[in-house]
C-alpha cells in the first residue's frame, strides 16, 4: 500500500516534471551573424592588446628619448670628476655612450615585438 | 561563413586549446557558433528581452574568451559558459541602468492572472510562467529543464550549493503552481 501511494507519488512528478520541460525546451535560434558580431569583437580585442605594448613603449621611447640623450651626453663630463683609478671603463666608451643606448633601446623594442609581447 | 572542416570535426576541448595556444579566433568563432542558441536562448529566459539577452550574450562570449585558459576540461563547455552568461547576466544586472528600466517594466506589467484548475499546458506561455519566478527561480529552472543540467552542475555553474538549488526548484514549482491554480495531484 504505502510503496503504492510512493508510485503515485513519483509518478506524478515525472508528470509534471515531463510537463515543464516541454515548456521550457528551448528552441533553437538562428545565428543571424550573431557569432560573426562575436568574431569581430574578438579580433578587435586581439588586435589591440597585440599592439597595445609595443606602441605605448614607442611613444615612451620617443617622448624620454630627448631628454635620456641629454642625460647621457653629461656622462663623460661627470667621468672626468672621477678619478682615473676609479674608472671601470675607457674613456672613449663614454663618449660613444648615447648612440650606444639608443641602439639597445630600438633592439629591445624590436625584440619585444618579434617575440610578440603583449600587454596581457 | 563556413568554418573549415577541421574546425567543424573538432570536439569542444580541442578547439579551446587551438584557441589559447595559437590565439586561433576562428576555432573560437565554431565554439561560438555550436553555443550561442543555448546561450541566447538562456539569457533571453532571464531577461525576457531579446535585445538585451543578446547584447549580454556577446559580452558573455567576450568574458569567455578572456577567461578561457582557465576552462579546465572537468566539466562542459556549454555548462562552464552559462556559468559566464549568469555571472555576465548578474554583473550587467547591478551596474546597466538599462537593465533596471528592463525590470521595472517587467515588474509593471500585469500579473498573469490565476487560471483556476487549468492543467499546465493550457496555463499560459513560457513566457507567464517565467514571470511568476525571481531571476535565481529562473536560472535553475532553466538550467535544470530547458537544457537537462543536474542539480550538481547546476550549483557548479551559480556558484550556490546544491541543497539552495533544489529548494530553489521547489520553490519555482510551487509558484508556479499557486499562480496557476494547479493542485498537485492534478499533475498526472
Amino acid at each position: 500500500m504505502a510503496s503504492n501511494v510512493i508510485n503515485m507519488a513519483e509518478r506524478m512528478r515525472d508528470e509534471e516534471d515531463r510537463q515543464l520541460a516541454a515548456l521550457f525546451r528551448p528552441a533553437e535560434i538562428p545565428d543571424d551573424g550573431f557569432t560573426h558580431a562575436v568574431e569581430r569583437r574578438i579580433r578587435r580585442r586581439v588586435w589591440v592588446r597585440r599592439w597595445t605594448l609595443p606602441i605605448a613603449a614607442s611613444i615612451g621611447a620617443l617622448i624620454a628619448a630627448k631628454p635620456a640623450m641629454d642625460l647621457l651626453a653629461l656622462l663623460p663630463l661627470v667621468a672626468d670628476l672621477v678619478p682615473q683609478e676609479l674608472k671601470l671603463v675607457p674613456p672613449d666608451v663614454l663618449q660613444h655612450l648615447p648612440g650606444l643606448a639608443a641602439v639597445l633601446l630600438a633592439a629591445g623594442g624590436t625584440a619585444l615585438a618579434a617575440l610578440g609581447v603583449t600587454g596581457d | 561563413m563556413k568554418a573549415a572542416p577541421r574546425l567543424r570535426d573538432a570536439d569542444d576541448l580541442e578547439l579551446v586549446s587551438r584557441a589559447v595556444a595559437q590565439v586561433d579566433t576562428q576555432a573560437y568563432g565554431e565554439l561560438v557558433r555550436r553555443h550561442q542558441s543555448r546561450v541566447r536562448s538562456f539569457l533571453r529566459r532571464l531577461t525576457r528581452d531579446p535585445d538585451l539577452a543578446d547584447d549580454l550574450a556577446q559580452d558573455c562570449f567576450v568574458h569567455a574568451w578572456d577567461r578561457l585558459s582557465t576552462f579546465s576540461g572537468k566539466g562542459s563547455f556549454p555548462g562552464w559558459l552559462l556559468r559566464i552568461a549568469w555571472t555576465t547576466f548578474l554583473q550587467a544586472k547591478r551596474s546597466t541602468k538599462r537593465y533596471g528600466e528592463v525590470l521595472e517594466s517587467v515588474r509593471d506589467t500585469p500579473a498573469a492572472p490565476a487560471v483556476s484548475a487549468a492543467p499546465l499546458e493550457e496555463a499560459g506561455d513560457l513566457d507567464k510562467l517565467l514571470a511568476v519566478l525571481d531571476e535565481e527561480e529562473r536560472a535553475v529552472m532553466v538550467m535544470s529543464y530547458a537544457f537537462g543540467m543536474s542539480h550538481r552542475e547546476i550549483g557548479e555553474a551559480t556558484g550556490m550549493p546544491v541543497g539552495t538549488v533544489k529548494s530553489l526548484i521547489f520553490r519555482g514549482k510551487d509558484k508556479i503552481r499557486q499562480r496557476f491554480g494547479i493542485e498537485r495531484h492534478q499533475y498526472g
